[in-house]
């Protein structure tokens, strides 16, 4: 599992890294950090921390790519 | 629609600082994210109110079309100078902040937590022997208070009772003394910015707000900035410091729940935060005609984002009028959104959490007056004005 990141939304929240630290990271000011290409590999046996990420960023920046290469963001969820 | 049981019609006639609103605040916000998408006010220049969390999320993001350049504030008195980096757009805004956030992100911050921890058990030995304690003036607002200025912008102990009495006053005192008192502390942070710019530098907030040069951002303007996210954590972070005492005070299955496994607090001050939406609705101007939810909002037009109402939108949180100290996810908008991303957000959080769990360590036991009825006062913020617990002195733990 991937997660990709949308930088134009991030704002620095740091909601992804206080509920999944084992996935995700924070720069110096405090957004995201990712790979070049925008994405997070997602450590095997984290999906579920992934997920909580994306289901808590209140900007939306974060979708999961699973697989079969669809993506989902949290978008009108009420998980 | 007929007039609501709060007395005022408030998708037609929205007032943010109406008297109907400190006391109605929570059935106000929940009928307007349920059935009023855009809701509008007639007052002075006129604005709308954005309710729903798509929408509010959407503005928050769209800065380009829903700027902040011309401040928070509807009707905005004339001659009122404005704050940075709250009230500006790209690119200054995101020079400033790139300044500014390397102090207080998560990382940065993580530092401070032994004196922040400190400054908290100061404070609770001031009143732990009493037995009472009047937790807006004596605790909630100092903790925020204190840590900003003493331990992140290093400011002098000696100086901190005068700041808290001002800031004090100037936030929850006699309202026609608000004024004069947030005054004479802001010059006093300005004199302060004046004896840092002739000491050797520290390297920290304050050099960096001294040193940050830009096109026509002048001395006034960096006092005004720090005196900004100095006053920003105060009053904010402090009303969801009282607002979890209170919860917990009435609500004793929670608080054992966090005095058993303080591990739980984080989760648990995040629907604090969401509940007790302290800086519930800031404006933003359009700069060109734009379309929400089926109403067209001219261009040069002030727009509210109610980030109180946007957190309670059933569509991204089930059940909101409830406190539920496990929810999780928790998609709430406290720290409103987008590139003006509450600045303290993280030290916020951190206040918080030590200062919860100090005062829930020593005191594991108190509760309100049975005839205590909180009192609110919202504006762009919301305020508890007091909050008087009691708690048995042989059960208070000793630091």
């Amino acid at each position: 599992m991937k997660v990709k990141v949308d930088r134009t939304k991030c704002s620095g929240h740091g909601r992804c890294f206080a509920v999944a630290p084992e996935v995700y990271d924070s720069d110096d000011e405090g957004f995201i950090v990712s790979d070049a290409d925008g994405t997070i590999e997602v450590p095997e046996g984290h999906e579920d921390g992934a997920r909580l990420g994306i289901d808590s960023c209140p900007e939306g920046a974060l979708s999961a790519i699973t697989a079969d290469a669809t993506a989902s963001t949290n978008e009108g969820a009420a998980s | 629609m007929s007039t609501p049981p709060w007395g005022r019609d408030f998708h037609a006639d929205y007032d943010m600082n109406a008297v109907e609103l400190n006391e109605h605040y929570d059935e106000v916000v929940d009928d307007l994210v349920r059935t009023c998408p855009v809701a509008h006010s007639p007052a002075g220049e006129g604005y709308y109110i954005l309710n729903k969390y798509s929408d509010v999320q959407k503005a928050a993001q769209d800065w380009e079309t829903f700027s902040s350049k011309d401040g928070f504030l509807p009707n905005r008195p004339e001659g009122m100078p404005y704050w940075y980096p709250v009230e500006c757009d790209n690119p200054f805004h995101d020079a400033l902040r790139a300044v500014l956030n390397p102090f207080v992100s998560p990382k940065a911050i993580a530092k401070h937590e032994p004196a922040i921890r400190q400054t908290v058990n100061d404070l609770i030995d001031e009143f732990i022997d009493a037995g009472v304690v009047e937790i807006v003036s004596q605790f909630a607002n100092d903790v925020p208070g204190r840590v900003f200025c003493q331990v992140v912008a290093g400011m002098p102990a000696e100086d901190m009772p005068f700041l808290q009495r001002s800031f004090q006053a100037g936030l929850v005192g006699p309202v026609e003394e608000r004024g004069g008192a947030m005054t004479r502390a802001l010059e006093h942070i300005g004199r302060y910015l004046e004896q840092r710019q002739a000491e050797p530098p520290r390297g920290d907030i304050v050099d960096a707000v001294l040193n940050f040069e830009y096109p026509g951002y002048e001395f006034v303007d960096k006092a005004g900035t720090i005196s900004q996210v100095t006053q920003g954590g105060i009053g904010t972070t402090g009303f969801v410091l009282a607002g979890a005492l209170y919860h917990l005070a009435k609500h004793p299955d929670d608080r054992k729940r966090l005095v058993d496994d303080p591990s739980l607090l984080p989760v648990a001050i995040e629907e604090f935060l969401r509940f007790y939406a302290s800086a519930p609705q800031l404006g933003r101007k359009t700069t060109k005609d734009i379309e929400v939810a089926g109403t067209t909002i001219p261009a040069d037009t002030r727009v509210i984002l109610s980030f109180g109402a946007a957190s309670r939108d059933p569509e991204i949180c089930p059940r909101p009028t409830e406190v539920d100290i496990g929810r999780s996810p928790n998609r709430h908008m406290a720290f409103g959104g987008g590139p003006h991303r509450c600045l303290g957000s993280h030290l916020a959080r951190l206040n918080l959490r030590v200062g919860l769990e100090e005062f829930l360590r020593r005191i594991p036991d108190f509760e309100v007056p049975a005839d205590f009825v909180p009192e609110y006062q919202v504006g762009v913020t919301r305020d508890m004005i007091t909050l008087p617990l009691r708690f048995a002195r042989d059960r208070a733990a000793v630091r």
